[in-house]
This record gives structure tokens, sequence and C-alpha cells, in this order.
């Protein structure tokens, strides 16, 4: 390795994923030509918003980046450059997914094509700034290595597009939250790159509205009794997989002045309910026992990071499980977009 | 729509989309017309919104259907008529209209938007 260029760093249940689907099959989706009645019209609207390229000039840095990078020392320095590494990785993953979806949709789909790779084009930008910030900090991910190397998780494209929708949405929700807390608390506001957020987290919003609407243009994705499983299944995995990430580094939101706990709540019972105008369920997230559980997964997540042999970790592995279960078994909320769950030319139905 | 803490990402949309205007400068084309006068012609659709409402008027056809695949628990329609008929307010609605919201209650890492802040979006403000 180079001086100066990070390798990325080792993979567990909770580094961000890189996904990858069945092209063919994402493809026979979204053409036309197989599906002569699929209903564009939600999928060109949301074209449209990405044509229209909101923040075409928005991610242009200034002088204050670098002084900020170097005034953040210590433990705060690590837990700063351990943030930057995981978005960037993050938004990357999405802009290798899209881009590989916009190249392989381009003849037979060709509206979802130019979305994904209009939203490829977003994450790149995303990806590009944060590996700049990071050069702040005298390094960069060597994003080569990084597409080379990373263990790629396969999903049905029905999965992909559950997956997807979440992470595009919490993502939302998570970076609104700390872009609004930080306008209130402007000296919690170590780096410069915070005050981005708010235009920034529209461009993941919109991906989020292109999965609804891929969602309501293929309505068998969510309309039986394994729909409803897969969705309280997703939501389930990515609640929890932020809860446990942000808990383990709880010193990050608090060097922001944000109690990770409060932030996170709040942001799993937003994501949820923004969720539940697409997903045929959702968990209720409002149910007390939920917290209880994902407490409890904090701690045994924790005892886990510290045991050693497998005899230590089997009963924790055991735990782990039970909580998780228990969460998934709790009387979960039907839902869905009015489109589909209400009769709206029924008397009783009002809007 | 107006008050409700889920749906704060609306007013997001419509301050990017001013902005983006100006930048281009493109001629404003979307307003928030509360209790719209249109609606007193359209007994059908009136009797199945809840009332008082308030109307996203837009000239822009494709971008309505980008409102709606947002919203997802709004009625989509077309108008026709003056621009003065479809922006006419009924009644406009007040920037207490709302009960603030219980403190004890507010979980939120930071506070609401100002009430009020869809005024800025009725028609005659497209300077505000």
């Amino acid at each position: 390795m180079r001086d100066g260029i990070k390798e990325a760093a080792s993979e567990n249940l909770l580094t961000p994923r890189f996904y990858t689907t069945d092209f063919d099959e994402m493809e026979q989706l979204f053409s036309k030509e197989i599906n002569p009645n699929l209903d564009e019209d939600e999928l060109v609207a949301i074209l449209q918003e990405f044509r229209e390229d909101f923040n075409q000039k928005h991610f242009v840095r200034n002088d204050s980046f670098k002084a900020a990078a170097d005034g953040i020392t210590g433990d705060a320095r690590r837990i700063f450059i351990e943030f930057l590494e995981r978005s960037c990785t993050a938004e990357f993953s999405g802009f290798l997914l899209y881009k590989e979806l916009g190249r392989r949709l381009k003849k037979t789909a060709p509206v979802a094509a130019e979305i994904f790779t209009l939203m490829s084009r977003d994450e790149a930008r995303h990806a590009g700034f944060l590996n700049k910030a990071m050069s702040d900090f005298n390094l960069a991910l060597d994003l080569g290595f990084l597409t080379k190397n990373r263990q790629y998780t396969f999903f049905k494209p029905k999965f992909i597009i559950y997956a997807t929708y979440l992470s595009e949405k919490i993502g939302y929700w998570r970076y609104i939250s700390i872009y609004r807390h930080l306008q209130a608390n402007p000296d919690d506001q170590l780096y410069p790159i915070f005050q981005y957020f708010e235009n920034w987290c529209q461009d993941e919003n919109r991906h989020g509205d292109f999965f609804t609407a891929c969602l309501k243009a293929r309505p068998e994705f969510i309309n039986d009794f394994e729909a409803k499983l897969w969705a309280r299944f997703f939501c389930l995995s990515v609640y929890v997989t932020m809860y446990l990430n942000d808990h383990s580094r709880t010193e990050f939101y608090e060097s922001i002045g944000l109690n990770t706990t409060q932030f996170n709540m709040h942001v799993i019972h937003q994501t949820n309910k923004t969720t539940a105008s697409i997903f045929p369920q959702v968990i209720d997230t409002y149910n007390p026992k939920f917290k209880e559980h994902l407490d409890e997964l904090v701690v045994v997540n924790q005892k886990l990071a510290e045991a050693e042999s497998p005899v230590e970790k089997a009963p924790l592995i055991a735990s782990f499980a039970f909580h998780l279960l228990s969460i998934a078994l709790m009387k979960p909320i039907d839902s869905g977009s009015i489109d589909f769950v209400e009769d709206v030319n029924s008397p009783a139905f009002m809007y | 729509m107006l008050h409700d803490e889920n749906n704060e990402h609306f007013p997001e949309v419509l301050r990017e989309r001013r902005r983006f205007y100006r930048e281009t400068s493109k001629e404003q084309d979307f307003w928030i017309v509360p209790n719209p006068a249109f609606l007193d012609a359209m007994p059908d659709v009136k009797k199945k919104v809840r009332q008082p409402c308030v109307a996203v008027v837009t000239t822009d056809k494709v971008w309505n259907d980008f409102v709606k695949l947002r919203l997802d628990r709004v009625y989509k329609g077309a108008v026709e008529g003056t621009g003065v008929e479809c922006l006419k307010s009924n009644e406009l609605i007040a920037k207490d209209a709302f009960k603030a919201p219980d403190p004890s209650k507010w979980t939120a890492p930071y506070l609401k938007y100002a009430p009020g802040w869809w005024e800025a979006f009725y028609p005659g403000n497209e300077d505000a």
C-alpha cells in the first residue's frame, strides 16, 4: 500500500454491504417489451427529477475543510476518519451497483437504465466528496482496490429493491437529522461537511422514491404473505444494523452533540413511517419491547466483540438470535401505498 | 400534510425546487393553495378530501406525478382554468392553525420547521 492510501477496513457483519443481483431478471422486470402494461408514469416522473440535477453545483469545497480537520485530534480524529470511511464505502457501493444496472438495462429498459445511471452519478459525487474529505485527514480510500477485493452480497432483484429502498430512506433521515441538529447547535459543527447534508440527503430521498416507483410498477412484489415477511425482515436488519453500528461508536455522535440513542430511535421511527407508505408490512417500532430488545442486542454485541473462544461466543450468538427473533415475532403493522391498500372509491375512504 | 413531522421533507423539496429555478432562471410553476376554491366545482372530489385541506398546484404534469409518488396519501387530479381561478383560496391557513407539539413527546434531535413555512409558497409570494 502506498503511503496515505488507506486499506479498506476489515469486514464484519456490520460493515457497509456491497450488493450484486441477477441482472437478467432485473432487465425483464422493467422491460416495456416484456411487460407492455408496465405503468411508467411514476418512473418517468422520478427520472425527470434526476435529470434536473438539483445538486450539480452543490458539492464544492472551500478553505475551511482542511483547517477544521487539523483541529480534530486524538481519539476524535480516529472516530471521524472511520465515519468518513464508512460513509464513503457505502456511497461507493451504491455507485457500483447503480452504474452496472444502468449499463445492463440500457437496451431493454431505457427509462430504468437512465435512472440508475443518474443515481450512480449522485453516488459518485457523494463518494468523491467524502474521499476528498479524507484527504483533509491525509488519507484516501483506494476505491479501485475496494471494487476488486470486496465480497459482494447477492440478492434477487426484489430484495435489492427492498434493501436499497431502506438504505436510501434511512440515509435521508440520518443526514437530515444531523443537519438540523447542527443548524440549531452550530458550536457542535466540528467539520464543514455536515453543512452539505441538507441538499445532499435530498438525493438519497429521491433515490428511495425510485424504488417506491419500482415496487408500485411491479405490485406482485408487495402483495403476498411472503412479501410481508421479507419487508419486515429487511426493516429489522436495517434498523438493528444501524443501532448496533452507531452504539459501538457513540463517541462520534456525542462529539457532534447528539445523544446516540435518541438520534437512532428518531431515525428508526421516521424511516419506518416513511417505509409504511410502500412496504406491505413494517415493524411496530413504538412497541416498547422493540427498544428493549435493541438495547439487549447492544449488550450482547459488545460481549461478542470481546469474546475470544468459540465456547464463549456460542451462547452469545444464541442470545443475539433470540432477541432478533423476538423483534421479528412482535405484532407487525400492515401498511402500503394507499393506491394498493385502500379502496379509494369506497364512500368511507377520505384523503 | 403541513404539520406532520414525517412530511417535513416536503418543505425541503419546495425550497430546493425554488432555489433550483432561481439558479436556472426558470419561472416558478408550483404553489401551495390552502382550501382551494376550484374544489367547489368538484363536489365528488371535495367530499373525499378532509377539510380544511391544502393543494399543491403546478402546471408541470410530470412533477405532479412525482408529488403523488412522494406523498402517497394525497388525491391527484387536474383542474382547468385561468391562473387566478386555479390559485384562488377560500381561506388561508393561519401560522398557528396547528397545536405546537407537546415538548415531552417531541423526540427529534431538532425543532420542527417554524409554523407558517407554507406561506412562502402561496401565490404572490414567489419572491419570498
